[in-house]
């Protein structure tokens, strides 16, 4: 990528203005992003992302430059523009680099760049041919497919130099269903940190006629009623209600100001005895994982609460030296434009006891929400919201019928104590999270859970 | 290698692989943000790239691709990339790259309104901002960001046929975000503006909106669930109508995604209703006087008096319908084909203050903050369902402060149940797309509480 005797120079130059630490990111990531509609390819290319960022701190003072012009010229030239936010005495600290070879435990055996776009295609097809021919009504199959080959090279002035190679695919199948004038949608989107061999591992054909069932099921079912009941989510992505109800909160990025309603909470209940919830970088293959993190920490697990008391928060680098805590290999960015900062990985809430059944059975009355679709949350008020997209009524103990336009809200701290069963069949679903350091993959799971009263968002008076 | 340079020899490369025209858009970026946290300057950041998309027709098929690796030894893979996506291309339609053209003669070069303040006056007036906000109300006790965000985008076209267009627009914004408290009782308080220029009137215009948010909120409360006569506060009308801008688009329509289809012509709104597309607005999120195919753009009703009057259209989307461009193709990024993407867009105001538009209300709801916009709205069904807060208003005046809520509804029917459009216009949050509105009032919508 950039040759030692040059970072080294990037480097010394970003701590001539009084830096007491710099760091330079480079990543060169060949990526090739298709949507089909019907099959027809509608837009994306293939390309590739190519620049440098670099960071110098004086003490909790962060400054971050970044250029895709490689040049030594104007590599010196951007990180002495950017050391002028500082304006103290050199500190002549000396760098050593200590080149620290991480194995890569995510192995790839189809690298992406080799495979033929028209052998990604034949993929997409393969879904698009399963959605539509579930049944008539299906309107419309959009494919969004994605692959990547992120190389990435971390070296810092305390001896850091690491790469990474991160090789990840998804496809995102979203499926229309209409009659009688109305339209609704199912989507699903499997994906891992993997080459194409993913593909061989997953039934493609069952994932397009996923989301077409899910559309159907939409379309002929009821709006939802509003107000109070319990609510039972899922096992696999309905995890993300912990990622938004929680999991930003437990981020250093708010809990190092303050901001966070879990700040100075460390080792106090915060959760209902059955709630463990773990962020793990590490998981072989997952969406969410990497091998190093994006400041060139070795990623791992973190347990953030265990049987309901808060053993932890997901720490930076920056962040770390304003809370005097260690970095939990939680550093991460989309990319060379983006300063890093403390993100999730995988976040799951660990295995509980009961099952699923045992669970709806054990419900009079309530929602099912079977998949989740997105949520966001303040995380200095804790409040959460998130929609669903499936989703259905509970009535005596069963399943009743589908309802559709349903969101869900609550607060963190509140929800996490009425978490009051949690199943035995945790599964990991693959999606997006968007904050300050950009859009990056993240993995959250669950078992089965039932909480027991929340508000629920529907256009039905109850 | 200069600009220059590197074309020439991309264009004589691709007539080697027999690629028949081949257009390059360059993007030249710039950017300074930074963020001031307890009077100091907290993150800084500068940046600055070029980065290349091609598109470029190939057997007679439109193949894409890109890199930001600006050097001789990526141009073979950038036109390999662009050929194996023109041999997989099943379109039927052939995108032809535009000409020079008479039109392009009085574009007209713009100015950076940003480069007469010095970086420590930008600095200065951000730290005067955080040090207001603190001053206020001793409630406050977080300014959880202030920040400023400056960017200045050269977008620059050029053709085997010929053609060689340039534009560049700075845009500045801050984003102001404070948290009050009141013993356990927490609340936010946001508020951002866009810009072209500085003036000294933004600083208290952020301030008093985002400390008058969060004190306001104390003490908030969630209402029973029902039915109310809805006010949609100027930055929520805004958000929420960028959230469904998508079903105006030709693309979207002709994929059978909205519900707009086939009603140009028609009564969509109410009559107090319009709504405009323009892409020359000075404080724009985005300025530009030709999209990324070369046409001239121009201003335009999406919706006049509640008529649906045109969608937006690229080329490939208005020859469909036997019409002429809008002037709306345009790439997401430089890693995007052309689609159809909005300019700036906004609701015409009215001539109602939003006091007044309260006064008129017996029982019902303001609305002055949504959130979860990116999963709780169906822009296809038009169905949405967000979290939200806001007061309640009873006998004409504002009552409490209400929180854990969400309103529901459709926006297809909301369109046609607005009773009043106030005179107080406020942006979206600029993201990708960039919308204007004045506070609306909702003849009814569910709200979920208790």
């Amino acid at each position: 990528m950039l040759n030692k005797s040059i970072i080294e120079d990037i480097l010394y130059a970003a701590l001539s203005s009084g830096g007491d630490f710099a760091e330079v990111f480079i990543e060169d990531n060949f990526t090739t992003e298709i949507s089909t509609v019907g099959g027809n390819i509608e837009k994306g290319m293939s390309g590739r992302d190519y620049g440098v960022g670099i960071r110098i701190f004086n003490g909790l003072n962060s400054i971050y430059a970044y250029t895709n012009d490689l040049s030594k010229d104007n590599l010196i030239k951007i990180t002495k523009k950017a050391s002028k936010a500082i304006k103290e005495n050199p500190k002549n600290i000396i760098i050593n680099f200590d080149k620290v070879v991480i194995p890569n435990l995510h192995e790839h055996k189809l690298a992406p760049s080799k495979i033929a776009l028209s052998r990604k295609l034949e993929l997409m097809e393969r879904a698009t041919s399963a959605a539509k021919s579930y049944d008539d009504i299906i309107s419309q199959v959009t494919v969004n497919y994605l692959d990547q080959e992120q190389n990435v090279l971390v070296a810092n002035t305390e001896g850091v130099f690491v790469e990474d190679k991160r090789v990840r695919t998804r496809m995102l199948i979203n499926v229309a269903a209409e009659d009688l004038g109305q339209m609704e949608t199912g989507y699903v989107g499997p994906g891992a940190l993997m080459g194409l061999e993913f593909y061989d591992t997953i039934d493609i054909e069952e994932y397009g006629r996923e989301a077409a069932r899910i559309a159907k099921t939409m379309l002929y079912a009821d709006y939802c009623p509003a107000g109070n009941m319990p609510v039972v989510v899922d096992n696999g992505f309905g995890g993300l209600m912990f990622h938004e109800a929680c999991g930003h909160s437990l981020e250093a990025t708010s809990v190092a100001k303050g901001v966070s309603v879990f700040a100075n909470k460390m080792g106090e209940k915060i959760a209902s005895e059955v709630v463990t919830l773990i962020d793990d970088g590490s998981m072989t293959n997952h969406w969410g994982s990497l091998g190093v993190d994006d400041e060139g920490n070795k990623t791992q697990r973190n347990v953030l609460i265990e049987k309901g008391i808060l053993k932890g928060y997901l720490i930076d680098k920056l962040n770390g030296r304003r809370m005097n805590m260690k970095a939990t290999g939680s550093g991460r960015r989309q990319s060379y434009r983006f300063s890093p900062t403390s993100r999730m990985t995988n976040t799951y809430i660990d295995n509980g006891e009961s099952s699923k059944e045992e669970i709806i059975a054990n419900t009079e009355y309530g929602l099912f929400a079977k998949y989740i679709n997105a949520g966001s949350v303040n995380p200095a008020t804790g409040d959460f919201n998130f929609s669903l997209s499936e989703a259905y009524l509970i009535k005596n103990g069963k399943i009743y019928k589908p309802v559709k336009g349903a969101t869900l809200i609550g607060n963190g701290s509140k929800i996490l104590k009425d978490v009051d069963m949690v199943g035995n069949n945790l599964k990991i679903g693959q999606g997006y999270c968007f904050s300050t350091s950009g859009a990056i993959f993240i993995g959250a799971g669950q078992p089965t859970i039932r909480v027991k009263s929340m508000t629920v968002g529907g256009r039905e008076e109850a | 290698m200069g600009r220059e340079e590197l074309i020439q020899l991309l264009f004589k490369k691709g007539r080697e692989y027999n690629i028949k025209d081949l257009e390059v858009y360059m993007e030249e970026n710039s950017s300074l943000n930074f963020n001031i946290y307890e009077g100091k300057l907290d993150e800084y950041s500068v940046s600055k790239e070029e980065i290349l998309s091609l598109r470029g027709i190939y057997k007679n098929k439109m193949g894409y691709s890109y890199t930001e690796k600006m050097t001789e030894s990526s141009l073979e893979e950038v036109l390999h990339n662009l050929i194996e996506y023109a041999e997989n291309n099943g379109s039927e339609y052939i995108e032809v790259l535009a000409s020079p053209n008479d039109q392009y003669k009085n574009l007209k070069e713009k100015t950076n309104g940003l480069d007469k303040y010095t970086e420590e006056e930008k600095i200065k007036f951000l730290k005067d901002i955080e040090k207001e906000a603190f001053s206020l109300d001793t409630r406050i006790t977080t300014v959880d960001s202030c920040e400023y965000v400056e960017s200045t985008k050269t977008v620059f076209i050029k053709n085997t046929r010929g053609l060689e267009l340039e534009d560049s627009h700075t845009t500045g914004l801050i984003n102001l975000s404070v948290v009050a408290k009141d013993g356990d009782d927490v609340q936010t308080g946001n508020s951002y503006i866009n810009f072209s220029t500085l003036e000294d009137r933004y600083k208290s215009l952020l301030v008093k909106e985002s400390v008058s948010d969060a004190l306001n909120m104390l003490g908030a409360a969630s209402i029973e669930s029902r039915n109310y006569e809805v006010i949609l506060r100027n930055n929520v009308a805004a958000n929420l109508f960028n959230a469904f801008s998508p079903i105006f688009l030709g693309d979207i329509v002709q994929r059978n995604l909205s519900l707009m289809k086939e009603k140009i012509g028609e009564k969509v709104g109410s009559d107090i209703l319009n709504i405009v597309e323009d892409p020359s607005m000075s404080n724009g999120r985005v300025c530009r006087a030709f999209d990324d195919e070369g046409t001239i753009t121009y201003s335009k009703y999406l919706i006049e008096k509640g008529i649906l009057n045109t969608f937006l259209h690229n080329n490939r989307t208005a020859e469909k319908e036997g019409l002429e461009s809008t002037g709306n193709g345009f790439r997401i990024s430089h890693k995007g084909s052309i689609g159809v993407l909005p300019t700036n867009m906004y609701i015409e105001p009215g001539d109602i203050t939003l006091n007044h538009m309260i006064n008129t209300i017996e029982k019902g709801i303001i609305i002055t903050d949504i959130q979860g916009l990116h999963a709780g709205v169906n822009p296809m069904s038009g169905d949405f369902s967000l979290s939200s807060n806001g007061f309640l208003i009873e006998k004409g005046e504002i009552s409490r402060p209400i929180s854990q809520i969400t309103i529901a509804g459709n926006f297809y029917n909301l369109l046609k149940d607005i009773s009043a459009i106030g005179n107080d216009v406020k942006t979206s949050f600029p993201y990708m797309n960039y919308f204007n509105s004045p506070s609306i009032k909702i003849n009814s919508l569910t709200i979920a509480g208790k």
